[in-house]
């Protein structure tokens, strides 16, 4: 084609910007200008930003805990100083989201049960990154049989029935029975690095073949070198951008478990997933028990994957959004 | 259909007997991007004749394929196109779809640049080429078969029966094109455009299918209009040929005037950077310095002038229009006009006669 | 073809025996998988004996088995269709997942045919037209679509879809739970209990695949083949549904191929909220109940389903994209 002209469909011309790794020479310390591109590119994304600050709103909130917490915490039925109360109350002055059906009240237990369901969330994330970049970077770095062996790998976990698997580990696996919030984030963040590693695999693939790699390779520079310097922090802002994600799929996923009655134990501690399972059975009598909790997932779901979607914006402005 | 008296005449008929098949006038089309609104083509006028052939040549970004995809109102939806394109009188620019549609592929045919992705890799050619067949009624479904068969055979595809089965991967470049050229072919249009028909193929292969675009047209009698970069493709087989530059026409005229007395100075730049193997090996290739100027900022006054050797500071405040080229005293056209060999520049005169030097280009783009 | 469908046989075998592998470390080696049961004084001792011995955990005298020695006897059971008893039912398990199946098959052909066409047509859409109001609401809503867990969907349609809708307008468009009423078997009748499962499960993968579709669809949009069938002079709804959809459908049939475990991580839900008597809900009782042979078993036909969906994924594809012959 000589005119880049030919598409049917106006479709918005997307600014280019200079690829990062073209500026990470081999001795040069990394600065921070492609970083500023991105954190432009990432502020002028309204929807991100308004995301965002929601998120930041939503985990302040969550954490202001403590405050309400001499505030009817979970006492059933009446305690010294505070005031009698009765199950599935409607919101009130002293219950602003009513009570639940044992009369604990419900603002508390959302602030608690988010607390709980974003730090899973965070934690699952966080540990299935670690092992994704491992995996990932170890397999596209030195390629060949361990390739190929931890690629089969990959593929082998996710042709896996994985929420059944979750399943049966927390009903047969003796360290991961009970609901605890240690043995939920275990379990998923076993399931939950695949996608990841495949992606840093794939990005590591061609980094490796980059002239700067091959250039400090020449230069003598160590694997652990390269990989620190040249590989990691290349991959940094896709490996961001999954990590983002994957906070997501790790909420809805703890709160299906919990709402099947598997994940974090209710008797222990609440989330906003094991709230909606009891909720669910009196929605009608008392439906702001399946909402508010619905809502927090929803929302904080929701606001995760647009920042998710901004930084993937902000790094690779060219891609198009297509799910996950 | 044409008619088959026509064939011979067509090469031979004066234009005043015909009148244009296709009359371009004063086109212009612009697109919005980015950095404001673009124009990639700016005021193009031209006519062709049955069974003539035009060519129109330029650098990459110049305007002519925009051109040719206008003809045919294939741009962009949102794409601003004024001016006239009269195609046997009706003028297509805002034309409705059902009569656009009518005369695509029917009328007026295209083929394009790489032919391996202009053919949907998941269809049969058979299915592509008899879809045009019967969206135009040319035959009934049960003969659609037998004709795409002829039509395979007549672009010098061997075992058609076989061929027309298989699905454009499993063709070679040049015989895509082939197939490209048989779609085109299917309801014997009056006019063909050729978008680049051979840039994307191999050398060798490059002759085989102008040698089948000109046996073609010598058959049927349609008019081709042929778009290239390369004035190798041109020489020899249009009759006449239009030089774009920056989205005009910056020389018309016969192709044998232009390629002997060119009077443009972006002309002469184009011959002379053109491959002459017979040229001694030191003055083979002289290109024009710089590149063309993006649609989006073209420079003020005459848009060649930051490359033009030959620029004074007038080129870069007055924009030249087409005016008689100083020898288009060869071209002797009875009826006026249709033959001109007309050149946009101030100094033609004085670029022919060598009465000015040439020089560095001021800038270069 | 025919080798490439035969390879993908022999690696989902290869994958069967890893799944066999990761199952019975799980649920037999790791832990006591008759912990639970024991403790149960409604289990008699006799039962857990007879269990015992069925899943060679011990010998005929009482003695603990080697674990390479269980697991050959468990996978030699599994070959010959033999996946043992379940101790709550007091049925084969074979005949327990047979009978499981058809309900879940039913929403599983819902939940393809549902998310697949009202994903292809919302993308398309989206595509053809980008960046409408249309676009945008499409796109917003695909957004709220995957940031919600399907339980929400499942409640929320059983209750006020149908519960609610029913208390207020007194029409009863949709049942809350089962498959059919008792007594009126007949088509209407099923489809009504079907149509709100169905949805809870399509709403996750419509709002997925819709937005692959759309972005697939784009890119076919701007191919040159598409101008040449403009070029033809057919009409654009001819352009869009012969030459632009068929090859939009490519990428995502491909994502469709390993969406067969996502379908059952949402059956569990969609089941138990509805009462559906398949396969996620036969799971989640075998998995209350620490029914462990119908847990093994389970997990197996599951696995064999999931790779069996993928193989049929895949020689689809090979029919829509004649590029693609394995050989």
């Amino acid at each position: 084609m000589t005119e880049s002209f030919h598409d049917p469909l106006e479709h918005p011309k997307v600014p280019t910007i200079v690829p990062a790794d073209d500026h990470a020479g081999e001795e040069v310390p990394f600065t921070d200008s492609p970083f500023s591109i991105v954190r432009k590119r990432f502020f002028a994304n309204r929807a991100a930003l308004v995301a965002l600050a929601i998120l930041v709103l939503i985990v302040i909130f969550t954490m202001s805990y403590p405050l309400f917490a001499n505030y009817v915490v979970h006492s059933t039925y009446s305690e010294p100083g505070s005031i009698s109360v009765l199950p599935y109350q409607g919101p009130s002055a002293q219950h602003w989201l009513g009570t639940d059906d044992i009369s604990r009240d419900e603002f508390l237990r959302i602030l608690k049960g988010g607390q709980i369901s974003i730090f899973v969330g965070l934690a699952v994330a966080a540990v299935s990154t670690v092992i994704g970049v491992v995996i990932g970077s170890y397999s596209g770095f030195f390629g060949g049989r361990a390739d190929r062996t931890l690629m089969s790998v990959v593929d082998f976990f996710l042709s896996l029935p994985v929420i059944a698997l979750m399943l049966t580990a927390t009903k047969f696996v003796p360290i991961l029975k009970g609901g605890s919030v240690f043995s939920v984030v275990v379990i998923l963040s076993f399931f939950s690095w695949m996608i990841l590693a495949r992606v840093v695999r794939g990005e590591t693939l061609t980094l490796r073949e980059r002239e700067y790699v091959h250039a400090a390779r020449m230069a003598g520079a160590s694997t652990w070198r390269i990989i620190t310097r040249h590989v990691l922090p290349n991959i940094a802002g896709v490996v961001l951008v999954q990590a983002t994600l994957s906070v997501a799929i790790a909420i809805i996923t703890e709160s299906t478990l919990s709402f099947l009655g598997f994940g974090v134990s209710p008797a222990l501690t609440p989330t906003w997933g094991n709230m909606l399972n009891s909720a669910s059975d009196v929605i009608s009598r008392s439906p702001i028990l399946f909402w508010a909790p619905a809502l927090g997932i929803i929302v904080t779901v929701m606001c995760v994957n647009f920042v998710g979607d901004g930084l993937r914006d902000a790094f690779d402005p060219k891609s198009i959004r297509g799910g996950q | 259909m044409s008619d088959p008296n026509a064939t011979a005449a067509a090469s031979t008929a004066s234009p005043a007997d015909v009148g244009p098949i296709l009359r371009v006038e004063d086109l212009k089309v612009s697109f919005k991007s980015e950095e404001g609104e673009v124009r990639a083509v700016d005021g193009v006028s031209f006519e062709m004749s049955k069974g003539e052939t035009l060519a129109i040549v330029g650098e990459s970004g110049s305007g002519k394929s925009v051109t040719s995809l206008a003809v045919m109102s294939l741009l962009p939806l949102k794409t601003k196109i004024t001016g006239k394109v009269l195609f046997e009188g009706v003028d297509l620019v805002g034309a409705d779809e059902k009569t656009l549609q009518n005369l695509r592929g029917n009328r007026i045919s295209m083929i394009f640049q790489d032919p391996l992705t202009a053919l949907n890799p998941v269809l049969t050619i058979e299915r592509q080429i008899s879809e045009t067949l019967l969206k135009h009624k040319m035959v009934t479904k049960s003969k659609a078969p037998e004709r795409v068969a002829e039509l395979l055979d007549l672009v010098g595809i061997s075992d058609v029966k076989q061929r027309m089965k298989q699905y454009a991967h499993e063709f070679s470049g040049g015989m895509c094109q082939r197939v490209m050229i048989a779609m085109a072919m299917a309801c014997e249009p009056d006019l063909l455009i050729a978008d680049e028909p051979t840039t994307a193929l191999d050398v060798t292969v490059q002759a085989q299918v102008l040698d089948l675009l000109d046996h073609l047209q010598e058959r049927t009698g349609m008019a081709l209009l042929l778009i290239s970069h390369d004035l190798g493709v041109v020489a020899g087989r249009a009759d006449r040929v239009n030089v774009m530059y920056a989205g005009r026409v910056v020389e018309t005229g016969s192709i044998d005037t232009v390629f002997e007395a060119p009077a443009m100075p972006y002309s002469i730049g184009l011959l002379a950077s053109n491959t002459r193997l017979d040229a001694p090996l030191e003055e083979r290739l002289v290109p024009i310095p710089g590149s063309p100027p993006s649609p989006s900022a073209r420079p003020s006054g005459c848009a060649f002038h930051p490359r033009c050797t030959y620029a004074k500071d007038r080129c870069k405040v007055d924009d030249p229009v087409l005016r008689p080229a100083p020898q288009s005293g060869q071209a002797t056209d009875p009826d006026g006009g249709l033959l001109a060999h007309l050149g946009a520049c101030h100094y033609m005169e004085e670029v022919a006669s060598g009465s000015v030097e040439g020089h560095e280009p001021e800038e270069q783009v | 073809m025919l080798s490439h469908v035969v390879r993908r046989v022999l690696t989902g075998i290869v994958t069967l025996f890893a799944v066999t592998i990761v199952v019975f470390f799980m649920v037999t080696a790791v832990g006591d998988p008759l912990a639970e049961l024991r403790s149960k004084p409604s289990v008699s001792q006799v039962t857990i004996k007879k269990l015992e011995q069925e899943f060679h955990l011990k010998d005929a005298n009482g003695k603990p088995v080697p674990l390479v020695t269980r697991y050959v006897s468990w996978v030699g059971d599994l070959a010959q269709g033999d996946l043992g008893t379940s101790f709550h039912e007091k049925r084969p398990v074979t005949e327990l997942l047979a009978r499981a199946m058809w309900p879940t098959a039913q929403l599983f052909l819902g939940w393809l045919i549902v998310s697949f066409v009202i994903a292809v047509l919302v993308g398309a859409y989206s595509a053809i037209k980008p960046y409408t109001l249309g676009d945008r609401l499409a796109s917003g809503a695909s957004f709220v679509g995957f940031s919600a867990p399907v339980f929400f969907w499942a409640v929320l349609f059983q209750y006020y879809l149908a519960i609610e809708l029913t208390r207020i307008t007194g029409i009863k468009l949709f049942y809350v739970s089962g498959m059919v009423t008792p007594g009126q078997d007949t088509i209407p009748n099923r489809l009504s209990h079907l149509a709100l499962p169905v949805m809870t499960l399509a709403i996750a993968t419509i709002a997925q695949w819709s937005r692959y579709e759309r972005s697939s669809m784009l890119d076919v949009i701007r191919a040159d083949y598409i101008r040449t069938a403009r070029a033809k002079g057919l009409s654009k709804w001819a352009v869009i549904m012969r030459h632009a959809l068929r090859n939009a459908l490519l990428p995502l049939v491909t994502v469709i191929g390993v969406e067969a475990g996502i379908f059952l991580g949402g059956a569990f839900v969609t089941e138990k909220v509805y009462s559906w008597p398949g396969m996620g809900r036969l799971f989640i009782k075998a998995i209350e109940q620490s029914d462990f042979p119908v847990v093994m078993g389970w997990l197996i036909v599951a696995t064999i389903f999931v790779i069996v969906f993928g193989i049929i994924t895949d020689v689809v594809y090979s029919f829509l994209d004649p590029r693609i012959r394995y050989d």
